[in-house]
């Protein structure tokens, strides 16, 4: 066979193969809930006809191991139908242990399959075939053939109907409320959901979805063109008048009377001219309108069409939770009841995408932190099984909302507050006064500030500024509401579509930049004699509360030009950024415009406060200011003449500097001492936990990737230490993933600094606040 | 008279042999020319030149917009039908000194793969083929970070810049993390 041909036929295979373990795990999920007494027949039917599929599909790419598995699932799920086999726990074990090891080697290819895992695969085999030959001898199977037919006429007869039904019903609450059934059919109906479809690699769905968007700045270049050419035709229209009346008042002019026919042949054959002009700026004006009319709505239309063909269901995504869900609940001891609805919903792929880790953090903190055991969930007048749900509904302004609810114990205000003072985000005296929605914006804190200080805030808390990052950069929002004893309900609300922001063009100075409508809370014209200044910082009033004022140009580092400004008055653009607002003071406010951010070429990877550039009607570019970059570069600013203070108060404290690179090890060190900390080193984890047995330390500083025990482990190891736990511990990486950070996170670390954006001020800031 | 010329044996392969090596020599004009073609451009009255193979284009710079916070060679940013690409100036980024009147209003768009930007130049020459042999290394002792983005230097002083190396280069980019 051909190679390559090969190669592509296993792409192909594995990406149905995955399907098929989907559909394999989700059914045996809904399976379990199935209470005694009702039917299941159809569930484990489909269970048998996909377990009976994959391993068609294996043996022609001759995943033999793969293939063996199935045959020995198909095998168990036929025991079932026939009756032969009871579903105990022992069955569900058994073939979630059939299931799980089909994922392990779905991604491998034959070759690659450890012996551990051949030897896990044949022990199931093994185990199956016990069981099967244990059960046979136990009942007598019965008939096959009625129950063959009952179940074809079963499949057909009932699911389509079930099907239709459930497509057409847009309630999906409601659906929702019978959800043992609904989900036996919805998932036995998959296989006859034969629309006709066909797959298309993803960028060649992004390259004509990048070619539409190209569309839509020349419809926006053409509608400009159409305003000029009626300007145009307007001005042409004020000269024509002009000489009409210059034409009656040279008639009435007695003094020229002599030279009046030399004035009217001139007149006339300006007019002439100018009528013929005007009569073809009016053709001209017209059918450009007409074309640009014409083309917008093409335009329009093709884009449409084109992000609908990039919208996803959330059901791509979410049909992996119940199976996640159950695997972790069941790790942690805990009893879960998962139910999703409104999965159909379609969401742009790129946001879906970006959604993936947020909901599994999420959903991971709910069922590690939310749900209390179950003896306690009983005498505070709960069920045992903890409630645990994904609601998603379409919300208003092409929007949609995400709604994850658990019944857990919710999270501790005071607690929270507690830790925001230990970590000196805020004083002791501010948070007594704050309320305890006022306090809730402290989960997201660490996001908020440069200091990237973890917020291990309540164990509901862990990571949460990650999601706020996340949501915040798909333009979405998010809003907790958490009782305690009742429970958290997190509410995510996320555009369908990444285009069409909304941007104001503001003008600084002699340069223009946009600012992204979403963080705008107003724009104002304030008295210059209401700016007052407090403490370095400038002011000004808004609805009587203080608001600080800062002016774009100094931030921007634009000089400004003497201007004949009416300087009694400062143009304002008021910015909401989590819970706070801010002021830009701008030369001038200029237009509002529909947003298509590009992006900069890779020559400018990233830029300071510039998220990218938009070209306007006119085709004038102009740079898209990166808010939260903003506040970060401005909340810097402000921080450093309180950081020297901090560092002399700081002295004498004791570090330890772990790190397997010599090189940092010394940069640290010297970076350390230089601030007048004591220093010690070590150069692994192994190292520093003898170091750190033999000696105090307030402070410790890891590297992550390090031989022997890396800084996760090591991390861990400390806070396990009763004696250790509260020392603090900073992990300096070059591992700016995301999922890093979490892992960082969950292994106890306070903060977490990346070394691309590692600068002495922002180490240092970090750990004198956590020595405070 | 015969017509027919009667070849001895050895004559067949002789004559073969001169046949094939008059196709196996290369056209003159390769021979004059060379196997590098460069495109050259002035820049404060020296001349430089980029192997046209990264040159994507050679535009008139119309408008080019400033980026705060970006590397003094970072000169702005200019929209190519639509597509964002950034303006170099490579004087700035070798921190020579910019002797003599600079007019600066033509950009050659260098591209490799996804890599693509624009390189500000006074005047554009024209297009040239020179031979790798002509590429002298020696003169180079002067500035030795610009050594490491030349080819060489020809026999008329006309400096080939190394068109990967820049389109490559780690320093180049501009990657400011908060």
């Amino acid at each position: 066979m051909d190679e390559n041909f090969l190669k592509r036929l296993i792409e192909t295979f594995k990406i149905e193969a995955e399907e098929h373990y989907n559909n394999l795990a989700n059914g045996l999920i809904t399976l379990e809930k199935v209470k005694p007494g009702e039917s299941c027949f159809e569930l484990v039917e489909t269970l048998h006809r996909e377990a009976h599929s994959l391993k068609g599909a294996a043996r022609a790419v001759s995943f033999t191991d793969i293939e063996d598995v199935c045959k020995s699932l198909e095998s168990l799920f036929s025991a079932v139908k026939k009756d032969a086999l009871a579903l105990s726990k022992n069955v569900f074990a058994l073939a979630f242990m059939g299931v799980d090891l089909i994922k392990e080697m779905i991604y491998l290819n034959p070759v690659e399959i450890e012996d551990d895992t051949k030897l896990l695969s044949d022990t199931f085999s093994l185990k199956v075939w016990e069981l099967l030959n244990l059960s046979e001898n136990e009942t007598s199977a019965p008939p096959e053939k009625t129950f063959t037919t009952n179940g074809d006429a079963a499949v057909n007869e009932n699911n389509i109907p079930a099907y239709l039904e459930l497509n057409g019903n847009s309630d999906f609450t409601s659906a929702q409320s019978i959800p043992n059934k609904e989900q036996i059919t919805t998932h036995s109906s998959k296989d006859i959901q034969l629309q006709e479809n066909i797959r298309i690699s993803v960028q060649k769905l992004d390259s004509l979805y990048l070619q539409a968007e190209e569309l839509l700045s020349s419809k926006l270049a053409m509608e400009q063109f159409s305003k000029d050419l009626q300007e145009l035709s307007a001005s042409i229209n004020s000269i024509k008048l002009e000489l009409n009346k210059s034409q009656s008042a040279l008639r009435r002019n007695k003094y020229l009377v002599e030279r009046q026919n030399e004035f009217t042949d001139s007149f006339g054959r300006f007019s002439e001219v100018i009528i013929s002009i005007d009569n073809r700026l009016k053709v001209l004006t017209k059918s450009s309108v007409e074309n640009t009319r014409k083309t917008g709505i093409a335009v329009t239309e093709l884009m449409d069409s084109v992000k609908d063909i990039i919208m996803f269901k959330f059901s791509h995504l979410l049909d992996l939770f119940p199976k996640a869900v159950h695997d972790l609940s069941s790790e942690l001891g805990k009893d879960v009841d998962f139910v999703m609805s409104g999965t159909d919903i379609q969401i742009d792929r790129r946001i879906l995408e970006g959604m993936k880790d947020p909901l599994i953090h999420i959903i991971r903190n709910a069922i590690d932190h939310g749900f209390e055991p179950s003896e306690e969930r009983v005498s505070n007048g709960k069920s045992p099984k903890g409630n645990l749900s994904i609601c998603i509904k379409h919300a208003e302004n092409r929007k949609v909302e995400i709604k994850i609810s658990d019944d857990g114990k919710g999270i501790d205000i005071e607690k929270l507050k507690h830790s925001a003072v230990k970590k000196g985000l805020i004083s002791l005296e501010k948070s007594n006064e704050l309320s305890e929605d006022d306090a809730m914006p402290l989960l997201f804190v660490s996001g908020t500030t440069t200091k990237k200080i973890i917020t291990d805030i309540s164990g509901y808390g862990l990571g949460m500024a990650i999601v706020k990052e996340k949501v915040d950069k798909l333009s979405g929002t998010i809003n907790i509401k958490t009782k305690p004893l009742v429970g958290t309900e997190i509410t995510i609300t996320l555009p369908i579509t990444l285009t069409m922001l909304r941007g104001l063009v503001v003008q600084c100075s002699d340069r223009q930049f946009v600012i992204p409508s979403n963080y705008i809370n107003n724009v104002n014209r304030v008295s210059a004699s209401n700016v007052k200044r407090v403490e370095n910082k400038s002011t000004i009033i808004l609805n009587d509360v203080p608001v600080t004022l800062l002016y774009l140009c100094d931030i921007l580092g634009i000089k400004k030009h003497k201007t004949t400004e009416d300087s009694s008055f400062v143009k304002i653009v008021v910015i909401t950024f989590f819970d706070k607002l801010i002021a830009f003071a701008v030369s001038d406010i200029l237009e509002e415009i529909e947003l298509l951010i590009k992006p900069l070429n890779k020559q400018l990877a990233r830029i300071k406060n510039i998220s990218g550039a938009t070209i306007l009607g006119n085709g004038k570019i102009v740079p898209v200011l990166n808010i939260p970059d903003l506040i970060k570069t401005t909340e810097k600013s402000f921080g450093k003449t309180t950081d020297l203070t901090l560092q002399t108060n700081e002295s004498a404290r004791d570090i330890l500097v772990v790190d397997d690179s010599i090189t940092s090890r010394m940069l640290l060190q010297d970076i350390l001492e230089t601030a007048g900390y004591n220093v010690k080193s070590a150069s692994d984890g192994m190292n520093a936990l003898k170091i750190i047995k033999e000696s105090h330390f307030d402070l410790i500083v890891s590297d992550i990737e390090m031989p022997l025990m890396n800084g996760f482990q090591f991390t861990k190891l400390v806070k396990s230490m009763d004696n250790l736990k509260d020392v603090p511990v900073v992990l300096v990486t070059a591992l700016s993933r995301d999922e890093d950070k979490i892992k960082g996170m969950d292994a106890g670390a306070n903060a977490y600094i990346v070394k691309s954006d590692f600068e002495q001020s922002n180490l240092l800031e970090v750990i004198s606040r956590l020595l405070q | 008279m015969e017509n027919t010329i009667v070849f001895r044996k050895g004559d067949e392969s002789l004559i073969l042999k001169e046949r094939a090596e008059a196709l196996a020599k290369p056209l003159d004009d390769n021979i004059v020319k060379g196997d590098i073609e460069i495109l050259k451009f002035t820049l404060s009255n020296e001349i430089y030149a980029f192997e046209t193979k990264y040159v994507k284009e050679v535009l008139v710079l119309n408008e080019l917009v400033q980026l705060p916070f970006t590397p003094d060679f970072v000169k702005g940013i200019i929209s190519v039908r639509g597509e964002i690409i950034s303006v170099l100036d490579i004087k700035k980024f070798f921190n020579l000194q910019s002797g003599g009147i600079t007019d600066l209003n033509r950009v050659i768009i260098l591209r490799l793969n996804e890599m693509t930007f624009g390189v500000l130049a006074d005047r554009i020459l024209d297009v040239d083929n020179i031979s790798s042999n002509d590429l002298h290394t020696t003169l180079l002792n002067s500035n030795s970070i610009l050594e490491e983005y030349i080819i060489g230097v020809t026999s008329d002083r006309n400096i080939v810049l190394n068109g990967f190396k820049f389109l490559t280069e780690n320093k180049i980019i501009v990657s400011d993390e908060l």
